[in-house]
């Protein structure tokens, strides 16, 4: 996965001012900075929620928002080419967006069974295995409303991850939680980076989760990736004014 | 005066069932028009998007019994002649499916935004994405003000007695022509059969509504 | 089928009714104005006993249709008590009280929108209730729904033809007796409907420049 020379404006604001950055398969990567730093845009624009205002987003080396057409020429992707990107893309977003009207397992197995044509008998096997993961099978039947906020995403993370993207993005995945929920969350997602297979970009303000997951770290600022490196090097040798401004202010 | 309204319970029920029969082919009129106008309101297609403004501005702008009379009386003229009960059906399903457009449109603009970007992030086609995610929520929010809708669906039915349709109303009438000492209890006995149809309405939509929200 | 001389002259005679229709349909919302402030008054009552009949009344006049409140008022009302009222007030009447349910509801939702905080401010300055309610609660709740009201009036006036049940020779009435001389119905019922949908347009027009300035717009 690459940007490369992205920018996105919204209106008048530039919110990213020029990225360029490499995820490799596998690869967990975090990122951090202040709020505002455009941040959630990047991992939105992966997901194909927002279109880069200039430069080029691609997957495999096929770029997200432009395919070819018959005779070779590129033209602007259409829904087809879209949905094409979206099966090696997860996210899991900030206020979880569970379905409320469906049960957690039907959460789960939903796109299962109407995008990857499953019978129901192996999504409802696929969903239990990955909800045991994240310790909640004893949930499949309940609504949404009737779990708490840390329950709430990591059914989140299992509906993402049971489709078995290339990467997925956790966008501030703990902000929206109760301090003390934060803990049975970010557990979850530890253990699932363990198992390796899956790259992941994590948008955080969770420093030492960072610190211990991610095999890299970005900090950006302003729209700008300020500084890159190793969790080592980001968080005890950190080069810029700003990150050590950002870092001390923690 | 038991017996004498006993007499007439008859004809009122007879009433009553050309009212029924009004309201329920209106109303299957009206909702037909309401999700296609508030669908297509929200269409990424300009024109449809215009056919369907359009059709909900031009149709709340008018009022609903000049539009009876136009189909009744004036579009025969034009060479479309329709029965009684079409055009009192077609009349009033029209009018009414305007602003179940708007209902419609309302209710599915009220969906939190992070449900549709969820159902991409999961994938699912656009057909999906509206079918299991965004109508089963929008729905539920539709239900209480198109239960409102469909009293009011009830009410315009007595509209139908100026074409001479056999309804309550009418009905009600043709009674006071023989019982005339009786006309304030023909129209309180009218009024109130009214107020039970529009109970009948009133209460499945509640009990749907019930049902519908087990998630909440 | 369709004859512009003809048109012309009917537009006409059509147009001469219109000031009736409005008539009826401005003393329909003024009244509609005022005893819907009556009813929202009524159902915030301290006695749970005047809420309830306010309530249970009110949902009454809502649940019934409006014409058969009009032959109600207009055929039996003079032999049940002794007064007889013209088609205008009985139709201005009618639509005034089958409007004001819908009113009630519309201040409800301005009240509604107004902070606790204002209430209990009026009882920590020990103003008396009246005191409350006119210098208080209704400068604050009303203007948000003055565009709803609009609406309201619109509605009304789109309700006006059915007064010609009883004998109110408005546009509706005027258009069917201009056909039963003329024989010919195209024209007079067509411009009728066009006249109604301008009308309705038009005030929807001033409705919305008076929401964008009194700006924000509770939900009904």
């Amino acid at each position: 996965m690459e940007y490369r020379g992205v920018t996105k404006s919204f209106g008048d604001l530039e919110v990213i001012k020029g990225i360029d950055l490499r995820l490799h398969a596998g690869e967990k990567l975090a990122f951090i900075g202040p709020s505002g730093s455009g941040k959630t845009t990047l991992g939105r624009m992966l997901m194909t929620l927002e279109q880069p205002t200039t430069g080029t987003l691609t997957i495999d080396n096929e770029p997200i928002w432009q395919m070819k057409d018959k005779r070779g020429n590129w033209k602007a992707a259409n829904e087809a080419h879209l949905r094409s990107i979206r099966e090696k893309v997860g996210m899991v977003f900030q206020h979880f967006n569970l379905f409320p009207h469906l049960t957690v397992e039907r959460n789960v197995t939903l796109a299962l069974t109407s995008v990857l044509n499953l019978s129901k008998e192996e999504a409802i096997g696929r969903a239990e295995s990955m909800l045991e993961k994240v310790g909640l099978l004893d949930k499949l039947r309940n609504y949404p409303s009737q779990l708490s906020g840390g329950q709430k995403q990591r059914v989140a993370i299992a509906r993402a991850l049971v489709m078995r993207p290339k990467v997925v993005v956790f966008d501030e995945v703990t902000s929206a939680l109760d301090p003390e929920l934060v803990g049975e969350v970010l557990a979850v997602i530890k253990e699932i980076a363990k198992e390796g297979e899956t790259a992941m970009m994590l948008i955080t303000h969770e420093m030492d989760f960072a610190r211990e997951v991610a095999d890299r770290v970005i900090f950006g600022a302003e729209g700008l990736i300020v500084e890159e490196g190793t969790p080592e090097d980001i968080f005890e040798r950190p080069q810029s004014e700003r990150l050590r401004t950002f870092l001390s202010r923690l | 005066m038991i017996q004498v309204i006993g007499q007439w319970l008859p004809y009122l029920m007879q009433g009553a069932w050309v009212t029924v029969k009004i309201t329920l082919l209106s109303g299957v009129v009206a909702m037909l028009f309401a999700m296609l106008s508030g669908l297509g309101k929200l269409s990424s297609l300009t024109p449809v998007r215009w056919l369907a403004s359009g059709y909900i501005e031009l149709f709340r702008a008018a009022s609903l019994l000049v539009l009876l009379f136009w189909v009744y009386f004036a579009l025969p003229i034009a060479g479309l002649e329709l029965s009684k009960t079409w055009s009192a059906v077609l009349a009033i399903g029209l009018n009414i499916g305007a602003y179940g457009g708007e209902i419609v449109r309302s209710a599915i603009q009220a969906i939190p935004k992070g449900q549709y970007e969820a159902s991409i992030a999961l994938n699912l086609s656009p057909l999906t994405r509206m079918r299991s995610v965004i109508l089963p929520q929008a729905i539920v929010r539709m239900l209480p003000p198109m239960g409102n809708l469909w009293i009011e669906m009830l009410k315009a039915t007595s509209l139908v007695y100026f074409i001479t349709m056999a309804d309550l109303t009418y009905e009600a009438m043709i009674l006071r022509n023989n019982y005339y000492t009786d006309t304030p209890i023909i129209f309180g006995l009218l009024l109130l059969i009214y107020y039970v149809l529009a109970s009948c309405i009133a209460a499945p939509v509640k009990w749907l509504e019930r049902k519908l929200t087990a998630w909440r | 089928m369709w004859s512009w001389d003809y048109a012309m002259d009917v537009s006409v005679i059509l147009l001469r009714a219109l000031p009736a229709a409005l008539l009826a349909a401005a003393c329909g919302f003024v009244i509609a104005s005022t005893v819907g402030l009556l009813i929202a008054a009524l159902i915030r009552s301290r006695f749970a006993s005047v809420r309830r009949v306010a309530s249970s009344v009110a949902h009454f006049i809502r649940s019934t249709p409006l014409l058969v409140q009009l032959f109600f008022l207009y055929y039996s009302l003079p032999m049940l008590v002794p007064v007889s009222m013209t088609a205008f007030w009985t139709g201005a009447i009618g639509l005034g009280l089958h409007y004001s349910t819908y009113m009630s509801e519309v201040y409800r939702s301005g009240i509604d929108a107004l902070p606790k905080g204002q209430w209990e401010a009026a009882t920590a300055l020990n103003l008396s209730k009246r005191r409350t309610w006119f210098s208080i609660v209704l400068p604050q709740a009303i203007p948000p729904v003055l565009p709803i009201m609009g609406n309201y009036l619109i509605v009304i006036f789109k309700e006006t033809p059915t007064l010609s049940a009883i004998t109110y020779v408005e546009l509706l009435l005027r258009a069917k007796n201009e056909a039963s001389v003329t024989y010919r119905v195209f024209e007079p019922f067509t411009i009728v409907g066009i006249i109604f949908i301008v009308c309705s347009l038009m005030m929807s027009l001033l409705v919305a420049r008076l929401e964008k300035r009194w700006g924000r717009r509770p939900s009904a």
